[in-house]
């Protein structure tokens, strides 16, 4: 019996029996759905958190002021900084050039006034951050809602949940200002004959187009480096003789991603000593991993014990099948049919089992994981937090459905080989 | 037969993993529509600047007009001084204005009625003001007047017969209204000239005042011991510059 024929037998003899068949390729879709789900989830969580602690994502970065150290500069997570020092382009250069750094992102800003929607609400002075906004995901900046501005806009900005304060607004109403207008003016000051600081404002108007939690800059509005460059540009002008204090680091900051998390240290320390004052959550980041690795080991068992039922599912259904079937077998192997034909048909018949509960279970699996996801979702956002996106990796696709089928054709191997040896006289006399 | 059906089904399920296989989305806000980019300066006085508003970055006209008329992608500059003549303006607000290049300026430099009192000088100056603001035709300048001054209240106290509830004098008892209604008048001519003379418009807030005032809305746009409009007389002058902005807008090269 070649391998076409015995593929064939063994989709009759499903189709003779598809009420067992459904139950059994059922038991595998459970296993490949849970186990699935498990995978999807663990991979959303581990995409979120474990691989920006391990790659050097805002958890893991440095902040940098522009600051000289403080006397007790690496004791603590977030020293308390030293004298103003300005950050120039040659000490960014400095630091990109250390070895345990991978990145360097810069950090702009301005003072500002700005000018809310509502009337009761008076002009109030802040600051504007701006930033290379294509890389905001390596900085320690959370979209609470909304999304942050267009890498090169001119007219969206995202505030902070100080600017909510300001506007009456909390965390769990901050969508009502997305899509809100702020004026925001930038101060210049001018020679003046009276005794007053004669400041005129540069006016733009920019469109609310998210609220963020951020930790990178003590700014209440966001926006693209272009919007930062023309404010300050403005506010560069001013009459040196009016008083009026402008900032004179070119950078109000850096974030500095270490080439890896154990080297958050070593950063740390070469940045100091370049005469810099900085600040990370090491003492989190670990915290944190710990945390991480139990919940791991807790879905691996809870995976493994699933992969168990699963083949003591298959197993069970393939021995009763044997039993079921000892008449068939007495009659295949009267005429003519080989020990390993018969085992070739009940494997064949258990790879098919594991495929199709391999390929319902990870769809199933990935139903239950967008489930999961919004019900996560759900409480991330109540709690002010981005949400998680939940995928399906192809990783998970075909280990769910070939790992299925590999699993089904192992659990079948016992029945199969009972099948095999079964002499055809006692196979036919005992029916 | 069986076979088919096998293969149907295979080929089905494989269609709707690969339709699920994704990276997951987050909640989108639309880009933002920029428009052009324009830059909008006001040229002025007091009242340009605010003057009498508690909140001059909310309240004063040509911040209204930059809100309403412009777009989003717009930036605003107000350089508008207190009691400034038109050589103090031309010192202080033209050089930074040109720096600006500016596609619109409004200019509203009236103060000389009682700081120089030279009309003749004053319109020669103007006209070469508003020559150089215009950078051969690049920036849309627009002009306006003096409005009528024999309703403010800071003057009213100055009569002989000084409304219930104003306040002291600040101007002097001897104030002249009809001497100062005449000089306004002369002003405004001389305006009126150099925007003819400059091709610009102008805009007649002299004559929207006393449209005001016979429909009995003037008084509204003035509070206080003051000498300056209040927020309604920003909104209103605002609303009277607004048509020649927009115009200026769809003229511009």
């Amino acid at each position: 019996m070649n391998w076409p024929d015995a593929f064939l037998a063994a989709l009759r003899s499903l189709d003779r029996r598809a009420g067992r068949a459904a139950l059994t390729v059922l038991a595998v879709a459970l296993a490949a759905a849970l186990l699935s789900a498990l995978l999807i989830v663990s991979t959303a969580a581990r995409t979120r958190v474990l691989d920006q602690l391990a790659k050097g994502g805002p958890l893991a970065g440095i902040q940098v002021a522009a600051a000289a150290p403080g006397p007790q500069a690496l004791d603590a997570d977030t020293p308390r900084p030293g004298r103003p020092r300005d950050i120039d382009a040659d000490a960014v250069r400095r630091i990109r050039a250390l070895r345990s750094v991978r990145s360097v992102v810069t950090l702009e800003s301005n003072p500002v006034l700005a000018v809310a929607p509502s009337a009761a609400i008076q002009p109030f002075q802040d600051t504007l951050a701006g930033l290379d906004l294509r890389r905001v995901r390596t900085l320690p900046i959370t979209v609470i809602v909304g999304r942050s501005p267009t890498p090169d806009s001119l007219t969206e900005v995202a505030v902070t949940e100080g600017y909510l304060r300001r506007v009456g607004l909390t965390r769990a109403t901050a969508a009502k200002a997305v899509g809100t207008e702020v004026e925001i003016g930038a101060p210049r000051s001018f020679p003046s004959s009276r005794d007053r600081i004669d400041v005129r404002g540069r006016w733009t108007r920019a469109e609310i187009v998210g609220v963020v939690a951020q930790q990178a800059i003590d700014a209440q509005f966001l926006g693209s480096r272009a919007m930062v460059r023309a404010a300050r540009a403005w506010t560069a002008q001013s009459d040196p003789d009016s008083g009026f204090e402008l900032p004179s680091s070119r950078y109000a900051g850096l974030f500095v991603v270490a080439d890896g998390l154990d080297r958050v240290g070593s950063a740390r320390a070469s940045i100091t000593r370049l005469g810099y004052s900085t600040s990370s959550p090491e003492n989190l980041i670990e915290t944190v991993r710990r945390y991480l690795r139990v919940v791991e080991i807790v879905l691996a068992g809870i995976g493994l014990i699933a992969l168990a039922i699963a083949a003591l599912g298959i197993t069970n259904a393939l021995l009763a099948a044997v039993r079921e079937r000892r008449r068939e077998i007495g009659v295949l192997k009267a005429i003519g049919a080989r020990d390993r034909d018969v085992r070739r048909i009940f494997l064949i018949e258990a790879g098919i089992t594991g495929l199709i509960g391999g390929l319902v279970g990870t769809v199933a699996g990935y139903g239950i994981a967008r489930i999961l996801g919004a019900v996560v979702n759900q409480y991330l956002v109540d709690q002010g937090l981005p949400g998680v996106g939940i995928g399906l990796p192809a990783l998970v696709v075909v280990g769910g459905v070939l790992g299925s089928a590999m699993l089904a054709v192992l659990a079948g191997i016992t029945p199969a080989q009972r099948a095999a040896r079964l002499p055809a006289r006692q196979a036919m006399g005992d029916a | 037969m069986m076979r088919g059906r096998a293969v149907r089904l295979l080929a089905a399920t494989l269609v709707v993993i690969g339709s699920a296989c994704s990276r997951g989305s987050n909640a989108t806000v639309p880009p933002t529509r920029r428009g052009p980019n324009l830059t909008y300066v006001a040229i002025g006085n007091g009242e340009t600047a605010g003057n009498s508003v508690k909140n001059r970055i909310r309240s004063a006209w040509p911040q209204i007009v930059y809100r309403t008329v412009f777009p989003r992608s717009a930036i605003f500059v107000n350089l508008g001084q207190n009691s400034v003549t038109i050589d103090e303006a031309a010192a202080s607000q033209l050089p930074v204005a040109l720096s600006l290049a500016p596609d619109v300026v409004t200019v509203e430099l009236t103060d000389d009625t009682f700081l120089t009192r030279d009309a003749t000088g004053y319109q020669a100056k103007l006209e070469r003001f508003v020559q150089r603001l215009q950078r051969g035709g690049r920036t849309r300048v627009i002009l306006g007047n003096i409005p009528p001054g024999d309703r403010e209240p800071g003057v009213l106290a100055c009569t002989p017969n000084p409304p219930a509830g104003s306040g002291p004098c600040r101007i002097g008892s001897g104030f002249d209204i009809d001497a100062s209604n005449a000089r306004d008048a002369e002003f405004n001519q001389a305006i009126a000239a150099a925007a003819a003379a400059s091709a610009v418009p102008l805009v007649d807030l002299h004559a929207a005042f006393l449209r005001a005032r016979a429909a009995g809305n003037e008084d509204a746009f003035y509070a206080g011991n003051d000498f300056s409009p209040n927020e309604a007389g920003h909104a209103f002058i605002a609303r009277q510059f607004e048509p020649a902005v927009r115009a200026a807008l769809k003229s511009r090269p």
